[in-house]
Formats: structure tokens, sequence, C-alpha cells
């Protein structure tokens, strides 16, 4: 027979395999309370980062004579830092709430197909890699995701139940780098500034600073490329550029998101 | 309490369910006691059938598969070199692949699960890491093809990623339709039981739940699998399976899971 009553339970076979047994249920998917969204980005903010600045001079012996190279390349530099929803402001990335589901939901099939409409800025000469199939569906088992990770860094969202809301959070992490503040006094010789930034916050600005992205270099037998004010008596400074515009590491990624509650209950 | 099949002719539904309250008419398919028929997603925790909900059904699979990422080698560059000494050197390199998994030739995007052991392979899960390097992997699904994105963030030269070769089983779902204007059939002579309109066939093999003598259970996580704090990451499977990332700086324990198997 293909059905079987089992004390309280219903079975329902197809020959001696147990196709349904009311005792161990089947994952059901609710397509009336899905969730759609289309054009929907997730934004991840700019890092806090300063700039590296490398002052360099090589003494060239010759012959015929001696003279000196002089050199200079400017790095952002993102320091240590943490962002998340649990993280206060200003690096506070608050919950989105992008729709609710019905009470007893308990799994959520979770597709997301986005693309990266907003790219971060290279890491030293290459760019963020894409850990994530962009333009692709991709089954959110669990809901969360890393979507970015450089040397340096990673990013994370999350599309998760919290009650029967279906909330967004957003997290991204920089390392502790190598480079604490410098400031030395002017000099003729090879020196590596560390300059906190406008928009690095006071206390966590000053160290921990990683290699970002070149911003420029410059490179010259007859004239030097120290920083403005660090001319150490140069008559003949051009320095190197300190300016980080078109260089954030923010990044956008951008697309289609479908939800649909489910449980399999036990 | 015992289970209830209703079905309603009026709003073409039927549903197996326990009832919520003893109170009102056995019969009538809007009785409170009946409520979960009609109003389904109220009672999500009740209903073990509906013909208004969709159900993992295997079109294609289990199928074993194997993948085998190369080895990905360290690299050191010189950005930047002037004259003597006067260098700029990047240690490490970001890479990213595709690996096809298993062709299944629907012609639709569908569901899928890809197991490993007995946990679901959950996005960006870390299948390697050492030291500077780390190599984590997401599955996604074309309307021909399950696939596994690579990638992966290396060290210096010399510290390389080596070669690893895994082992999946891929489980292919069919896209929930109704095929067949019956609420209720059955055929004495096949013996084939259809309900909710072609929504259930007993000919299917369904993800539900595990039992104890289940062959291939696997957990199904109900929350998040990855967490990240000190720049560095760390996976936790559905079943527990813990990888850190050296450097990750938080105390992430993983989520929730249910245990899952096919009928």
């Amino acid at each position: 027979m293909s059905f079987e009553v089992s004390g309280p339970n219903l079975i329902v076979k197809d020959g001696s395999r147990e196709a349904f047994n009311t005792s161990t249920p089947m994952m059901i998917l609710n397509p009336l309370s899905a969730i759609e969204l289309s054009s929907y980005s997730v934004e991840f903010p700019d890092f806090w980062k300063g700039v590296i600045y490398v002052q360099t001079r090589n003494s060239v012996p010759g012959p015929p004579f001696p003279y000196d190279e002089h050199g200079c390349w400017t790095m952002t530099s993102p320091i240590v830092q943490e962002w998340g929803p649990g993280e206060a402001a200003p690096n506070n990335l608050a919950d989105a709430t992008i729709g609710t589901v019905p009470v007893g939901t308990q799994y959520l099939e979770v597709w997301v197909n986005m693309s990266r409409t907003v790219t971060p800025a290279n890491w030293l000469d290459i760019g963020f890699s894409s850990s994530f199939p962009e333009g692709q569906w991709v089954k959110l088992e669990g809901g969360s995701c890393l979507v970015e990770q450089a040397p340096f860094c990673r990013r994370l969202f999350e599309i998760v139940l919290d009650g029967t809301s279906v909330v967004l959070r957003r997290y991204q992490s920089v390392q502790s780098g190598g480079w604490s503040r410098a400031n030395p006094g002017a000099s003729n010789g090879n020196q590596t500034f560390f300059y906190p930034g406008t928009n690095a916050p006071s206390g966590t600005g000053m160290t921990n600073a990683n290699f970002g992205a070149l911003i420029d270099q410059k490179f010259s037998g007859s004239q030097t490329h120290r920083p403005a004010g660090k001319e150490a008596g140069s008559s003949n400074n051009v320095p190197c550029s300190m300016d980080v515009s078109g260089k954030s590491f923010a990044s956008t990624w951008t697309g289609s998101i479908r939800i649909i509650p489910g449980r399999m209950s036990t | 309490m015992a289970y209830v099949y209703m079905k309603d002719e009026t709003t073409s539904r039927c549903a197996l369910y326990e009832e919520p309250v003893t109170t009102g008419d056995v019969e009538d398919p809007n009785s409170p006691r009946n409520a979960p028929l009609n109003n389904p997603g109220a009672h999500m925790s009740r209903v073990r059938f509906h013909s208004d909900f969709d159900y993992y059904h295997i079109a294609v699979g289990p199928s074993s598969a194997s993948v085998t990422y190369p080895q990905r080698n360290g690299q050191t560059v010189t950005v930047i070199s002037y004259g003597v000494g006067q260098q700029l050197i990047r240690q490490g390199n970001m890479v990213s692949a595709d690996h096809t998994l298993l062709t299944h030739g629907l012609g639709y995007v569908p569901a899928y699960m890809i197991i490993s052991g007995n946990d679901l392979v959950t996005p960006s899960f870390i299948i390697q890491t050492s030291g500077a390097y780390v190599r984590r992997i997401t599955p996604y699904a074309t309307t021909t093809t399950i696939n596994i994105r690579e990638s992966s963030v290396t060290g210096a030269s010399g510290v390389n990623i080596p070669v690893l070769t895994q082992s999946y089983t891929v489980l292919v779902f069919r896209a929930p339709i109704e095929d067949s204007p019956h609420l209720f059939d059955f055929d004495p002579i096949t013996g084939v039981v259809l309900i909710g309109k072609g929504k259930f066939r007993n000919t299917f093999h369904s993800l539900r739940v595990a039992t104890p003598g289940d062959p291939q259970p696997f957990d199904i996580a109900l929350g998040r699998t990855v967490d990240i704090r000190g720049g560095r990451s760390r996976t936790v499977s559905p079943s527990g399976v813990v990888v850190t990332e050296s450097g990750y700086s938080g105390s992430f324990s993983g989520s929730p899971s249910i245990d899952g198997a096919i009928s």
C-alpha cells in the first residue's frame, strides 16, 4: 500500500521507501511570503585612512662624478578598524530591515544576484578581488557571505532572521598594519612619513596603518621629492601628491535579492 | 495530536497539518481548527504539507563530484624601484577562479545544496588557510551548471597554497510547479500518489528532517556562518567545524542548525 498510519503519523510510501512521513517533515518553503528586491544596493563605506609618504635618496658614486637620485611615492594607508552593527559611531553600520516573514519561519532561502557597481581602490598595483560570483545566482545558505578580501581587510554582508524581520547586516574589518605614526624632521636621507589624514579618528588614526593604493610617485636626479615643509634646505623640491580623492576603498554591490521563508519542523 | 488532511475546493487548496485548536466544525475548511488550510503562513510550524507551499524535491542527484583546486603561488613583486635599494615591494596576491561541479541541463537556475562530509557547503567557507594565505569557496548556480567560486589571498613568493582535491555530493532541486489539476490523486495500478496539483508525488525524493538511520544526513545552517575581525575571518560550518585565519580576533562560535536528509 502507498499509505500507512503509524500512531498519530501518516506515511506515504513509494514501494518500500518512505517518501513522506509526518514525523520527519519535509522542508517547506512559503513563496506567498517571499521578499523580492531589485536594484538593491549593499554599500560599504571608505576605510579610515591616511597617507604614507616615502622619501628616498640614493647616492650614486659615479664615475664620472657622484650625484644623488631622489624619489618619492605616496600611498593611502588604511588604519586598523572594525565596522559593523555592534560598533560605536562613527563605525556603526546599522541593520537594514528588508522585509518581514511569518511567525514560525526558521529557515531563509536567500538568493542574491549582485555585481560590484562601486569598486574599491587598488591594493598597491592590483585590484581588490571579488570573492563573490558577480552576476550569478548564489544561494546563501546561512545568509552570510564574505564578498571582498584583500591582504589587509575583509568585507562581509549577511541576510538573516531577527525575530520575524529579515535584516541586512554589513561588516568590514582592517587588520593592524605595520606602520605607526611617523613624523620625523626634515632630512636629506631616506624617510618615511605617515600623515593620519583628516578622516582618521583621533586616537586610532595614528598607528597600525597598512599599505593601500598608490597615489603618486616621482624620481629624478636633479630635484628632491620631499614632503612640503620637509624640504631640508632643498631649493628645488617637487613633492609627491597626497591627494586621496579618487582613492576610496568604498564598495557597493547592487542587484537582486529573493528571500523565501521556510521551516523544517522537528 | 493527529494530523488532518483537508481540502477546500473553493480556494483550490489542500493541506496536511496539526489542528491549532479543537473548536469548530471538522468539515468546515474555514473553522478555527482548520485555519492552517486557508491561512498556512500563520501556521507554518503545524503544516506538514500545503498546496501553496514549495518543497525541495530532487531533480538531479545526489551526484558525486570533486574539484581539484590548483596550487596558488605566493607572489613577491617589485612595484616601484628607484636606483639602488629604493623599492616598494608587494608581498601577496589575490586570485579568483570558477570550477564546474555538475552540468544539470535544466534550463533554469535551480535550488541546490552542496554537501561535504556531513555539512552543507556555505558561502565563503575556508578550505585552506595558514599564515598569510587563505582559500575559500562559494557555490552558485546557472541555468546549466552548478559551480564553485574559489577566492584566494596568497602570501609572499614561495608561500604557496598547496593543491587540494575535495569531494562533494551535489543535490539539485526541481523548480516547484503545479503540473496536475488534482488536489489529490491515487493511481492504484501504478501506486503513484499525487497531492497538491503535483507539488508532491511519492516518487519524489525530498529534503526532510533526518532520522537516526539515514545514510548521509547533513547539517543545514539556520544563521550566519562567517565572521570577520582583525582583518581576518572565521567560518563555522553548520555542524560546528571551525576554520580560523591567523590574526582573526573575534569569538564567533557558529549558528544553530538542523539535520536534513533525502527521503
